[in-house]
């Protein structure tokens, strides 16, 4: 219980400081009264524009102190406000926002890892049992290029093979399909997020595994008789899993910044292309509220990854 | 403007006498970059146009169909339509948002306009039943239809009107179009631009005689809503992304950048809606829209890249084009220096490749503009002829203009106006985007050779535009004009649309211009008309503040299935103006 206080107490700080940093960053580097007025922003020599442009700092407490305003958007933001968007036609809630948009990121990010995990994990167990040989070199080869490749140009090779030439997956995303129609539009992306992670994860785990099977107890099963392929599922991958699933948990990190060009190449109207939308116009609440959300999950899915660690040897409790 | 019913598969190519517009917006971006048209579009547009300066272009190659044969077949009800557009929109509250090519498509199924143009393009009542001017044209008294309702139910009525009418008045950027030609609002708070007559009828009171004032309810400020909407709006802004008009389309839902949807009015007055529901979806990229169609993922699209429509037309698909709209043109900021001097602008004009934009920016596809109108339109001035490609002729006016006002400053960059000779300038465009980058390439390096150091700015679209209303920019690459009743683009020309903000974008005020194009506004008389907009169209070429480069080409594409395109029929029996720029009406549309 000791140990999972301090995994709590060390996130709460690092969310602090990564709110206290984005915050910061983003208040010092743009003038959020261009998107809230518009032109009239500028127009600083008409009295009448003057006045909307006081009214509207007043109104967003653009005219206090920093550290001031980070204290209210704080207290706001624990309490699940994230404010209104800097917008020119209208004060839209961040949370509007973040509803509609969060369920599809996660969805992607979701399938992309079970995809990744799935696709991963067999191909790493095949890799191992045949090290050394021509499907292992293969698989190497395979591997790299895959982490090689970065995701826009896998994305769009996906794309075009499997959506264009063979017409298997939809070239698009719309939110207004039913369920079943919308994961079946997310497959690619989540593939091309997923087809990188794997490799990845595949050579961790094949490296693991690898010397996992030159462990005695091993050598033991095998002289059991226990057929190789339960040696390696049953009793090589457990103890192999440590790597595995502490780049799990960093990789999500990684994941969700992949996620920003996979979702504009597809068309997935996620967390990804609100953010870039987002920076662009300077729209700050909408920002900071993403990189919290991401910051958030990252978090949560390390701290998981290291209570899974202390499942898997409770030596790590100590 | 009715679909050929022909044969087969071929493609039946019908010149259309008619030209007339819809949208009018202003947009940062040349037309032929897929570039989202986001901007501030606040009114409609007719649509004159313009050819090549050596090969004059027929009106069959400035708006044609290519419709497939549909002789036989009854309208069916039922199917959804998709309908991939240019960009989203930031909202779609006609009083309130400023309203692009994107928005009008969308916006056309849920409101129904005042008036529409017909087929030649004269601005007929739609949901008004009437419009009668005074003598002097400038009180227009316009009845509405008895008896329609808005979508939730609220009676269009002149009250309605009235709270429309007020609702713009007080936006931030569309009634910057408009309150220049009505008068400005009593102490008291009361509009003098609009009065009560009955329960049904309203008079329009504007500032200068208007002969041709319905064109102006043929866009955004002819857009009804409701207002009990309205009203709500206004108190909560985020109802501004749900509309409610009276038109063929209820507004169903809409999740921003992905799809908005509308439904069937089952009620619609004018009578029966085809398709059970629209859905339209922002595809920023033009390569993609064509593939999505290409998958028959979608049913329709808009697009004024050159090369998507020609791949459409290679695949066969349905197309409605216009190029009766905008035009793509560079604009100059005359109010500081260096371009407060004429041989600036002059120079730059002259070294602008315009020959090399027609072949790598349009592959050779685009049509050449010379200025705002088309050659086969009455209004166009064969003697203007827009200049380029002159690099000598440009450089002794650079070196003029250096050796004698080279040591003032540049406001924008912060420098003097010239450095070793050359003029310093800023040269500013929407993005990121691949074409804007590249016109900007071809762009610069005919002008640094002319002797001009241009300093590049690449900004997103809506800062974009924000600078250009407030006159922070030296040169820019725009797309504006081509409305159908040339009247309606005054308020992009005039003397008095100049302020700190700014319509008059280029902040040229022409008293003489002014009266020239108020004249041409309020003559009924076509040959004096005519006479007026050329003569304004050589004082517009004379002051050297746009560089033209082509026509906007868009085309308006539709899958196989797809029937019933252009077939609106006015109360007064002729067929209502097709498409125009990228929008259209979906009323007639249905999918079997």
């Amino acid at each position: 219980m000791n140990y999972l206080f301090q995994r709590l107490a060390m996130a709460v700080m690092l969310l602090l400081a990564v709110s206290a940093l984005t915050f910061g960053g983003m208040n010092l580097l743009g003038d959020p009264l261009f998107n809230i007025l518009g032109p009239v922003a500028a127009d600083t020599s008409n009295p009448t524009s003057v006045a909307k442009i006081d009214a509207a700092k007043e109104k967003y407490y653009l005219d206090r102190p920093l550290p001031e305003r980070y204290v209210r958007w704080l207290g706001d933001m624990v309490t699940g406000d994230f404010g209104v968007q800097f917008s020119s036609t209208g004060e839209p809630p961040v949370t509007n926002l973040l509803k509609e948009r969060t369920p599809r990121t996660f969805q992607l990010l979701v399938l992309a890892q079970f995809m990744a995990t799935a696709i991963s994990i067999p191909w790493a167990l095949i890799a191992a049992a045949r090290v050394r040989r021509p499907t292992d070199r293969i698989s190497t080869v395979t591997s790299f290029l895959l982490i090689a490749l970065p995701n826009f140009a896998l994305g769009i090779i996906l794309k075009y093979l499997l959506g264009i030439k063979l017409g298997w997956f939809p070239l698009t995303y719309t939110a207004s399909d039913p369920f079943f129609s919308r994961l079946h539009q997310l497959i690619l992306p989540a593939l091309t997020i997923a087809l990188p992670a794997a490799a990845v994860y595949q050579r961790l785990l094949r490296t693991d595994l690898v010397t996992t099977l030159q462990e005695d107890f091993i050598l033991m099963a095998r002289s059991k008789g226990v057929p190789r392929r339960r040696v390696l599922v049953r009793h090589a991958l457990r103890p192999s899993l440590f790597s595995f699933i502490t780049v799990f948990g960093i990789n999500t990190g990684a994941l969700i910044g992949g996620s920003l060009i996979v979702e504009t190449i597809f068309r997935v109207p996620g967390l990804g292309s609100a953010i870039v939308e987002a920076i662009l116009r300077e729209d700050f609440p909408v920002v900071l509220a993403i990189v919290m959300i991401a910051t958030t999950t990252f978090v949560l899915v390390n701290i998981a990854v290291d209570l899974l660690y202390s499942v898997l040897d409770p030596r790590v409790r100590r | 403007m009715t679909p050929r019913r022909g044969g087969g598969r071929a493609r039946g190519l019908i010149a259309l006498m008619a030209v007339a517009g819809l949208t009018l917006s202003a947009c940062g971006g040349g037309d032929a970059a897929d570039e989202p048209a986001d901007e501030p579009a606040t009114q409609d547009t007719t649509a004159d146009t313009e050819a090549p300066a050596e090969e004059p272009v027929t009106e069959e190659t400035l708006v044609e169909e290519t419709i497939a044969p549909e002789e036989d077949l009854d309208p069916v009800f039922g199917g959804t339509l998709r309908y991939a557009i240019e960009a989203d929109v930031d909202g779609l509250n006609p009083t309130r948002n400023s309203i692009s090519a994107p928005g009008y498509v969308i916006l056309n199924a849920v409101f129904d306009n005042l008036f529409v143009y017909d087929e030649n393009d004269v601005a007929v009542p739609f949901l008004a039943e009437s419009g009668t001017p005074s003598d002097d044209f400038k009180d227009w008294t316009v009845k509405l239809r008895e008896g329609v309702t808005f979508h939730d139910g609220t009676p269009l009525n002149a009250d309605a009107l009235l709270v429309n009418f007020s609702s713009l008045r007080s936006s931030a950027l569309p009634a910057l179009a408009i309150n220049p030609f009505f008068p400005p609002l009593n102490a008291d708070g009361t509009d003098p631009g609009i009065e009560k007559v009955d329960d049904l009828t309203v008079i329009y009171h504007l500032l200068d005689p208007q002969a041709y004032f319905p064109a102006y309810l043929t866009g955004q400020l002819g857009m009804v809503g409701s207002p009990t909407w309205l009203e709500a709006a206004l108190v909560d802004p985020t109802l501004n992304q749900s509309p409610v008009g009276t038109g063929p389309f209820v507004f169903s839902g809409r999740s921003e950048d992905s799809v908005t949807t509308v439904v069937r009015n089952e009620d619609w007055w004018y009578g029966d809606v085809y398709l059970d529901a629209v859905e339209f979806m922002p595809v920023t990229d033009a390569d993609l829209r064509v593939e999505l169609m290409l998958n028959a993922e979608i049913d329709a699209l808009h697009t004024t890249h050159f090369p998507s429509i020609d791949t459409l037309e290679a695949e066969g698909f349905k197309q409605v084009i216009d190029e009766t709209g905008e035009e793509s043109f560079g604009m100059i900021n005359m109010a500081v220096p260096p371009f407060d001097d004429i041989r600036a602008r002059e120079a730059l004009a002259l070294a602008a490749p315009i020959e090399q934009y027609q072949l790598l920016i349009n592959e050779g596809l685009g049509t050449r503009a010379n200025g705002r109108f088309v050659p086969s339109s009455p209004n166009h001035n064969a003697d203007v002829v827009q200049v380029g490609d002159d690099i000598a002729a440009a450089q002794p006016l650079v070196a003029e203009y250096c050796a004698e006002r080279g040591d003032e400053t540049n406001p924008l960059l912060a420098t003097t106006t010239c450095t070793d000779g050359k003029i310093n300038m800023e040269l500013q465009w929407a993005g990121p985007s691949v074409v804007q980058s590249r016109i900007a390439d071809i762009l610069e390096a005919a002008w640094s050779e002319a002797g001009f150091n241009v300093t590049r700015q690449e900004i997103p679209q809506d800062d974009h535009i924000a600078q250009v209303a407030v006159g922070a920019y030296n040169v820019v690459t725009w797309r504006q004009f081509g409305a159908p009743e040339p009247a309606v683009d005054n308020v992009w020309l005039l003397c008095r649309t100049i302020g700190a903000i700014s319509l008059n974008w280029p902040r040229n005020c022409d008293e003489a211009r002014d009266e020239v194009l108020l004249a041409a506004a309020a003559s009924t008389d076509p040959a004096e008309r005519a006479s007026l907009y050329q003569e304004a169209e050589q004082m517009i070429a004379d002051a050297y503040t746009y560089i033209f480069f082509n026509h906007t080409r868009w085309s308006n594409a539709f899958a196989d299935n797809v029937y019933g395109i252009c077939d609106r029929m006015l109360p007064d029996g002729a067929h209502a103006r097709c498409y125009s720029g990228g929008a259209g009406d979906l009323s007639t549309v249905w999918m079997q």
